[in-house]
C-alpha cells in the first residue's frame, strides 16, 4: 500500500504535470503544422 | 485530468489534518559558487489548494466554452496552445513554493495574455494593445525580479518557507527585518499592481478587451486580474512585518476600487464597464489584504472569479439576456439610478463622468510621467553611443543612418 507521502508527491506531480504536457503536445503540434505548411515555407524561401 | 488529482489532495489533507504539503522535485539551476540554487518546489496549503481547483475548474468551464464559440475561426489551434500556456502558468503560479518557480510562471501567464489580447493579429488595435500590455508587465516584472533577487540577497534563497518564516498560511512570521519587509513589500506590491491593473496601471485593462471573450473572461475577469492579490496573499507575513507597508496596500487598494468604480459607471461597452467592474473588486479584496482579513480575500476571489467569469462569457449576448428578461416579467426592467450621484452638484459630477470616461487618464499619466523619461534617458544614451562610436571610426558607424526609412511605415507608426 502506498504512503501517504507517495500520494502527495504523485497527485502533486499529476496537477503539474498535465498543463505542462498539454503545453509541450500543443506546442508540438504547432511546430509540425508550422513546418509542413507551404504558405509558411514559400514564405521564407521565396523572395517576395 | 489535473483537477482529480487537485481534489484528491484537498481531500487527502481534510482526511488526515495536514495543511502545509511541501513537494520538491529537485533544482532545476544551481550555481554552487554563488550559493544559489533554484528549486522546482510546489506547496499544497490553505491558500494555493483552493486557488488551484478554482483555477482549474474555469479554465475547464472557459475551454468547454471556447470550443463552440471559436469553432472554425483561423486561430482556433493558436488560441488553445497560448491558453495551454496560460493553465500551464496559473497551476504553477498557484503551487509554486519558491519566488523564482512564481517568477517563472508569473510571466507565461503575461505571455499568454498578451498573445491573446494581439489574437486578431490581422488588424492593427489588438496587436498595439498587446504590445502595450506586454510593455506595462515587463514594467511590473522587473519590480517583481528586484524584489525576488533582494530575497536572495536577505535570505540566501527564493524558497518561501526561509523567507516568511515556518508556519502554515496564513499564520506564518516574518523571517527578515521590519525595513527589509518594506523594501521587499514594496517591490511586489508594484508587480502585484501591474498584473492586478491596479492605480497608476489601470489603463491596460480595457484595452485586454481587445482579445476573444474567453481569454478576457479567465484573465480579466477572473484569474490573471486576481494573481497579483493572490502573490501578496502568498507573502502576507512579510505584510505584517511593516505597518508601512500595510498602509500602501490599503491605500493602494482603495483608491483602485473608488477609481473602478467611477469608470465601470460610464464605459460605453459592456466589457469595458466589467473590467473596471472587476478592477473594482480586486481593489477591495487587495484593502482586504492589507487589513489582515486573508481568509476573507481568499473567498472574494473565489467567488468574484466565478461571477466575473459568467458575466464576461454572457456579455456578447447581453442584449438578448435582457430582452428574454424583460419577456418573461412582462415588463421593462427598472433603470437602476445611483442614488447617491444625485447628492452631488452638477459641476462636480461632470467632471467625475468626464474622468471617469477617459477612464482616469491613467494611459496619458503612464506615457508623460514614466514611459517619456524612460524614452528621453535611452535617446540621450543613444546619441552619446553614436557620438563614441563615429569618433571611435571617423566616420558615420552606422549602416542603418544610410538607409531611408520606409516613410508609409513611418506615418503608421507616428
Amino acid at each position: 500500500m502506498m504512503d501517504l507521502d507517495g500520494m502527495f508527491y504523485w497527485f502533486g506531480f499529476v496537477v503539474v504535470a498535465v498543463p505542462c504536457g498539454l503545453v509541450a503536445v500543443l506546442g508540438f503540434s504547432a511546430l509540425v503544422n508550422l513546418s509542413m505548411s507551404e504558405t509558411t515555407i514559400s514564405r521564407f524561401t521565396q523572395p517576395a | 485530468m489535473s483537477l482529480l488529482p487537485a481534489i484528491g489532495i484537498l481531500l487527502l489533507m481534510l482526511a488526515t489534518g495536514r495543511r502545509f504539503v511541501p513537494i520538491e522535485f529537485g533544482d532545476w539551476a544551481s550555481i554552487p559558487e554563488e550559493h544559489f540554487h533554484f528549486r522546482w518546489k510546489f506547496i499544497f496549503d490553505r491558500l494555493s489548494v483552493p486557488f488551484v481547483i478554482l483555477a482549474l475548474v474555469l479554465c475547464g468551464v472557459v475551454g468547454s466554452f471556447t470550443r463552440r464559440y471559436l469553432h472554425r475561426d483561423e486561430g482556433y489551434h493558436r488560441f488553445f496552445l497560448l491558453y495551454s500556456l496560460f493553465v500551464a502558468g496559473i497551476t504553477i503560479s498557484a503551487l509554486a513554493g519558491t519566488i523564482e518557480t512564481l517568477f517563472f510562471d508569473w510571466e507565461l501567464v503575461g505571455l499568454s495574455s498578451a498573445l491573446l489580447v494581439a489574437y486578431f493579429h490581422e488588424r492593427e488595435h489588438p496587436v498595439r494593445n498587446g504590445q502595450r500590455i506586454w510593455s506595462v508587465y515587463r514594467l511590473a516584472d522587473a519590480s517583481f525580479l528586484l524584489g525576488a533577487l533582494l530575497m536572495h540577497h536577505l535570505t540566501g534563497g527564493g524558497d518561501f518557507g526561509s523567507f516568511v518564516g515556518q508556519g502554515t498560511w496564513p499564520h506564518g512570521s516574518a523571517a527578515i527585518s521590519s525595513l527589509n519587509a518594506l523594501q521587499v513589500g514594496l517591490l511586489l506590491l508594484l508587480a502585484a499592481a501591474g498584473k492586478s491593473a491596479l492605480v497608476p496601471f489601470s489603463g491596460w485593462l480595457p484595452r485586454a478587451m481587445e482579445g476573444p471573450t474567453p481569454s478576457s473572461a479567465v484573465f480579466y475577469g477572473s484569474l490573471s486580474v486576481h494573481l497579483g492579490a493572490y502573490l501578496l496573499l502568498r507573502v502576507n507575513p512579510i505584510l505584517e512585518a511593516s505597518w508601512q507597508l500595510q498602509i500602501a496596500v490599503v491605500a493602494l487598494g482603495l483608491i483602485s476600487a473608488l477609481f473602478g468604480s467611477i469608470m465601470s459607471r460610464v464605459q460605453s461597452d459592456v466589457k469595458s464597464s466589467l473590467a473596471y467592474a472587476s478592477l473594482t473588486q480586486v481593489g477591495i479584496i487587495v484593502a482586504e489584504i492589507g487589513f489582515g482579513f486573508y481568509y476573507l480575500a481568499l473567498i472574494h476571489i473565489m467567488g468574484h472569479a466565478c461571477l466575473r467569469t459568467l458575466q464576461l462569457l454572457r456579455a456578447p449576448t447581453l442584449l438578448s439576456d435582457y430582452h428574454e428578461m424583460e419577456n418573461a416579467i412582462g415588463m421593462r426592467l427598472p433603470d437602476s439610478k445611483d442614488r447617491m450621484a444625485g447628492l452631488l452638484p452638477i459641476g462636480l459630477k461632470r467632471w467625475w463622468y468626464r474622468f471617469g470616461y477617459e477612464r482616469g487618464y491613467m494611459d496619458l499619466i503612464l506615457d508623460s510621467w514614466i514611459v517619456e523619461p524612460f524614452k528621453l534617458v535611452f535617446q540621450w544614451a543613444d546619441r552619446q553611443e553614436r557620438r563614441w562610436t563615429d569618433w571611435l571610426s571617423r566616420e558615420p558607424s552606422r549602416e542603418s543612418d544610410a538607409i531611408e526609412p520606409d516613410r508609409e511605415s513611418a506615418e503608421r507608426v507616428a
